[in-house]
C-alpha cells in the first residue's frame, strides 16, 4: 500500500501544476466570473464592463466579467470619424507598459486553452526560422483587420469589427457556443448561416493546430499579442538577461517553444521556463522596479557560484556543427530544496531564517489577497450584481401596451393600443449595430407599400451613445419617412418586455388584434417581411 | 529505438491522426449542415433549429468520446513509459551566428584569408537581405494601396468586399513570405558552410576583441541605448504617464460609457451570428 501511495506521490510531484498554470487557471476563472450567465443564457450587463480584462476574452461570452480590449478597440475605431479612441488606447498602453506579453504567458484564457491542448500526446511541429517568419502574420492581421477595416468602414458609417467578425476564435467558442448551448437562446439558431459556419470551421482548425503546434493562435494570428509585443522590452514585468553573465550558449532559445531570437524579445511571452534552463543563471524576472537593477537572483545564487559553460566546450561541441538531434541529455534541473538549504546554510542562520520568514509571509499575503479577490468576484457577479431582467410575452400572447416618445420631434408619442386594427411591425435597433442599420430601409419600404394597413415602429434601445435624431438625419441620410422612429425608455423597457436578450436587431410582428405572431432575433430581409405581412393581411 | 520510445512514437502518431480526423469530422458536419439548409430552402433558416443541430452533433458524440478516451489513455501511457531524457536540438545556423559575434579579424595568413572570406560573405548576406526587405516593403505598399483605398469598400456587400481584399492582398503576402523563406534557406546553407571557419577564428582569437559586422554594430548601438537604466526609466515613466492621460481624457469625454454600452450587448457579428 505504501508503495502505491509512493507512486502516486512521485507522479504528483512530476505532474503537479506549476505556479504559472495555477495563475492561468485563476485568471481564466476571474475573467469569466459571471458563471450564472452560462445557466441563464444572458451576458453580464453590469458596471464591471467599464473595464477591460487584459487577455482575449469575448464580451459576448455569458461568463465574461469585463470588456474585451480587442473588441473595444475595433468598436472604438469604427467611430474614429467623430472621435479618437483615447480610453481604450490608454488601457492597452497601460497593460503593455505594466505587463507586456506577460499577459499572454499568465493571464490570457485562450493561451491557457492552447497550452492544455498542446499537452495531448501527439508528435509536435517544432519551431523553425520559417515559423518565425510566419509569426509576423499577426502584425498584418493587426494592421488590416483590427485597424484598417474598422476605420475605413467607419468612414461610411458601417460598424465592422473585422477581426472579431471573421477570425477571433474566442468569440465563437466563448460567445457563440456559450450562448447557443443554453435552451433560452433557441432564437439565436435562426441567425446561424455562412458566417457562423466559417468561424466554427476556423475555430476547429485552430484547436486542431494547437494540438500539434505550441500556441498556434498566439504565435501566428493574435493581434492582441502583437500590440503587447511592442511593449515587451520596456514592460515592468517580464524576464531579463544579464548580459555580463550570459555565455551565448543558446540553451534558452532552443528550450523555448515560442519563436524567440533572444529571451525577452517581442515573441517572448515571459513564461519564465528559460530561467531554470540557463546554466549561467543569467535569466531572471524583472521586478516591479522602475529602474533596472543588476541581476537579483534568489537565495540559491548567494552560495558558491556554479561554473558556467566555458566557450571552449561550445567550440568543441560536435553537435553544434550538425542539424541532427543530439543524444538525449537530461535538462539542467532547478536545484532541489536540499541544495538550496545547503547553500543558504553558508549564511549566518538568523539572517537566512529572517529572509525565509519574510518571503513566506509575503507569499502568504499574496495568495490570500488573490483568493479573496477571486472569492469576492464570484460572490459579487453571481449573487450581488444581478441586473433585473424582464422576460415574457411569447408568440401567441397579446402584446402589452406601451407609450414611447417619437424621435421625429414635436413631443409626439406613440401608443400601441391606438394602432389596433392594423398589423404592427416593431423593429428594435441601435446606432452602433451594423445589421440594424442595413435592414431599416426594408422596414421603410414595407411601411410605404402597405401604408394604411401596416404600421412600422423602429425603436431605438435604451442605451444611447449619440443623438439618435441627428444620426438618422445626418449620418444615415434618412429624411421623410413613413415609419415611426421611437425611443425605448427605462420606464417602459419595451425591448426587455418583449423578450429581448441583448441582441440587436430584434423584430416583433403583431397581428390586427395585437397578438404577437413573430419574435425574431437578428437581421431580416425584405422578402421575409413581405411574406409575413402578406400572411397576416390575408392577401 | 528503445521500447519506450517506440510505444510513445506509434501511439503519438495514432493519436495525431485521430485528432485530425475528429477535427475534419466537425468541419465536415458544419459545412454539411450549412449546405443542406441552403439546398433545401434556399436560405439557411429552418435547418438551424436547436433540435436539428443537436441531432447532428449526436452523430459526432461517439467518435468524440472515443477520442477523449484515447487522449486520457495517451496520458497514462506516456506516464507509464517515460521519455529517456529531454532532447536538445542545436543547429549550425544558430551556432554560427552565436560564434560569429565573437570572431576577431585577422590580417594575413590562412586566418586572414578566412576573415576576408567571412567579411565578403557577410556583405553578400546583407545585400541579399536588403533586397528581400525591399521586396517585402514593396509588397506591403501594394497591399496598403488596396487596403487603405476606401473606394474598394463601398459597403454594399461586406463579405464580398472582404473576400476581394483577401484576393488582392494574399498573393503579395505569399510572395513576401516566399522571398524571406528563400533568404532564410540560403542563410542556413551559408551558415553550415562557414561554421568550421568561424570556429577556427574564434579558437585562434581568444583574448582578442571581436570584429562585429556593420549591422551588428548598428544593432548593438540601438540595444545599448535600451540597456541604459536611465533611458529605460525615462521611457517607462513617459509611457505610463501617456497611458494615464489617455485613460483620463477618454473617460472624461464619455468613451468609457460608449465602451460599456457595446460590451453589455451581444455583438452578434462578433460571434458569427448573422
Amino acid at each position: 500500500m505504501g508503495k502505491f501511495f509512493g507512486k502516486i506521490r512521485n507522479w504528483w510531484s512530476r505532474h503537479k501544476p506549476t505556479k504559472r498554470r495555477l495563475i492561468q487557471l485563476y485568471a481564466a476563472l476571474l475573467t469569466n466570473a459571471n458563471i450564472k450567465g452560462f445557466f441563464s443564457g444572458d451576458i453580464y450587463a453590469g458596471g464591471a464592463k467599464y473595464f477591460c480584462v487584459p487577455g482575449l476574452n469575448c464580451y459576448s461570452c455569458p461568463g465574461a466579467a469585463g470588456a474585451c480590449p480587442l473588441g473595444a478597440l475595433q468598436n472604438a475605431l469604427t467611430q474614429s470619424k467623430t472621435s479618437t479612441p483615447y480610453y481604450i488606447l490608454g488601457i492597452l498602453v497601460l497593460f503593455g507598459i505594466l505587463l507586456g506579453r506577460t499577459i499572454c504567458g499568465f493571464l490570457c484564457p485562450i493561451g491557457l486553452g492552447q497550452e492544455l491542448l498542446y499537452k495531448i500526446k501527439t508528435p509536435k511541429l517544432r519551431k523553425s526560422r520559417y515559423t518565425r517568419i510566419l509569426s509576423y502574420l499577426k502584425y498584418v492581421i493587426l494592421i488590416v483587420f483590427v485597424i484598417a477595416i474598422p476605420v475605413i468602414y467607419g468612414l461610411i458609417d458601417r460598424t465592422v469589427p473585422a477581426f472579431c467578425k471573421y477570425i477571433c476564435p474566442a468569440g465563437t467558442f466563448g460567445g457563440a457556443l456559450g450562448l447557443l448551448i443554453n435552451p433560452a437562446n433557441h432564437g439565436l439558431y435562426e441567425m446561424l448561416g455562412p458566417l457562423f459556419t466559417w468561424k466554427f470551421c476556423l475555430m476547429i482548425a485552430i484547436c486542431t493546430a494547437s494540438v500539434f503546434i505550441f500556441r498556434a493562435f498566439c504565435r501566428f494570428l493574435c493581434p492582441l499579442g502583437a500590440i503587447y509585443s511592442f511593449f515587451n522590452r520596456i514592460a515592468l514585468l517580464g524576464v531579463k538577461v544579464d548580459r555580463d553573465s550570459c555565455t551565448d550558449c543558446g540553451l534558452c532559445v532552443s528550450h523555448c517553444k515560442m519563436d524567440v531570437k533572444h529571451v525577452g524579445d517581442h515573441e517572448c511571452i515571459n513564461c519564465g521556463e528559460c530561467i531554470s534552463v540557463c546554466p549561467a543563471k543569467a535569466i531572471s524576472w524583472k521586478g516591479g522596479k522602475l529602474f533596472v537593477r543588476p541581476n537579483e537572483t534568489p537565495v540559491l545564487a548567494e552560495g558558491p557560484e556554479e561554473p558556467v559553460r566555458p566557450l571552449g566546450a561550445l567550440l568543441s561541441d560536435p553537435s553544434a556543427g550538425s542539424a541532427a538531434e543530439e543524444t538525449p541529455e537530461t535538462a539542467p534541473e532547478a536545484p532541489s530544496e536540499a541544495e538550496v538549504a545547503e547553500e543558504s546554510a553558508a549564511e549566518p542562520a538568523p539572517a537566512a531564517r529572517k529572509k525565509r520568514g519574510r518571503r513566506f509571509w509575503m507569499q502568504f499575503a499574496a495568495w490570500t489577497a488573490a483568493l479573496a479577490l477571486l472569492a469576492g468576484a464570484l460572490v459579487y457577479y453571481n449573487f450581488i450584481d444581478r441586473p433585473e431582467v424582464v422576460y415574457g410575452n411569447e408568440e401567441g400572447n397579446v402584446c402589452p401596451d406601451f407609450t414611447l416618445p417619437v424621435l421625429q420631434g414635436g413631443g409626439e408619442t406613440f401608443t400601441l393600443s391606438a394602432r389596433r386594427g392594423k398589423v404592427v411591425i416593431l423593429n428594435f435597433w441601435t446606432t452602433y449595430c451594423d445589421p440594424c442599420k442595413k435592414e431599416i430601409p426594408y422596414f421603410e419600404q414595407i411601411a410605404n407599400e402597405y401604408e394604411g394597413e401596416v404600421v412600422v415602429a423602429i425603436v431605438h434601445g435604451t442605451d444611447v451613445i449619440e443623438d439618435v435624431p441627428s444620426f438618422i438625419r445626418d449620418t444615415m441620410g434618412w429624411g421623410d419617412y413613413t415609419s415611426y422612429f421611437l425611443q425605448d425608455t427605462q420606464e417602459e423597457r419595451t425591448y426587455l418586455t418583449l423578450g429581448g436578450r441583448s441582441t440587436w436587431p430584434m423584430t416583433v410582428i403583431l397581428d390586427k388584434e395585437g397578438v404577437i405572431r413573430l419574435v425574431r432575433q437578428g437581421e431580416t430581409s425584405y422578402e421575409f417581411l413581405r411574406t409575413q405581412v402578406e400572411g397576416l393581411l390575408g392577401h | 529505438m528503445q521500447k519506450n520510445e517506440k510505444i510513445r512514437l506509434f501511439y503519438g502518431i495514432f493519436l495525431g491522426i485521430f485528432t485530425v480526423v475528429i477535427g475534419a469530422l466537425f468541419i465536415f458536419e458544419a459545412a454539411d449542415l450549412y449546405y443542406s439548409g441552403l439546398a433545401e430552402t434556399g436560405h439557411a433558416t429552418g435547418m438551424y433549429s436547436r433540435g436539428e443541430v443537436a441531432s447532428r452533433l449526436k452523430a459526432l458524440l461517439a467518435p468524440l468520446l472515443i477520442w477523449v478516451a484515447a487522449v486520457i489513455a495517451g496520458g497514462v501511457l506516456f506516464a507509464r513509459f517515460p521519455a529517456a531524457g529531454i532532447k536538445r536540438r542545436t543547429d549550425a545556423h544558430s551556432a554560427f551566428f552565436r560564434l560569429k559575434r565573437r570572431a576577431p579579424r585577422f590580417e594575413g595568413g590562412e586566418l586572414g584569408v578566412m576573415s576576408a572570406r567571412l567579411a565578403l560573405a557577410e556583405k553578400i548576406r546583407f545585400a541579399v537581405w536588403a533586397c528581400a526587405a525591399a521586396f517585402c516593403a514593396a509588397a506591403a505598399v501594394m497591399s496598403a494601396l488596396y487596403v487603405f483605398d476606401a473606394a474598394n469598400f463601398p459597403g454594399d456587400s461586406l463579405n464580398g468586399e472582404i473576400l476581394k481584399m483577401l484576393g488582392g492582398v494574399l498573393p503579395w503576402l505569399g510572395a513576401a513570405f516566399a522571398a524571406v523563406a528563400a533568404c532564410t534557406a540560403c542563410e542556413a546553407v551559408y551558415a553550415k558552410k562557414m561554421l568550421p571557419a568561424v570556429k577556427k577564428l574564434v579558437a585562434a582569437g581568444r583574448g582578442m576583441p571581436p570584429e562585429p559586422s556593420v549591422w551588428e554594430r548598428g544593432r548593438a548601438a540601438g540595444a545599448g541605448l535600451l540597456r541604459d537604466p536611465r533611458v529605460i526609466a525615462g521611457v517607462r515613466i513617459a509611457v505610463f504617464a501617456a497611458a494615464v492621460t489617455l485613460i483620463a481624457v477618454g473617460a472624461a469625454s464619455g468613451e468609457a460609457r460608449v465602451m460599456w454600452v457595446k460590451a453589455i450587448n451581444i455583438c452578434t457579428e462578433c460571434i458569427g451570428l448573422g
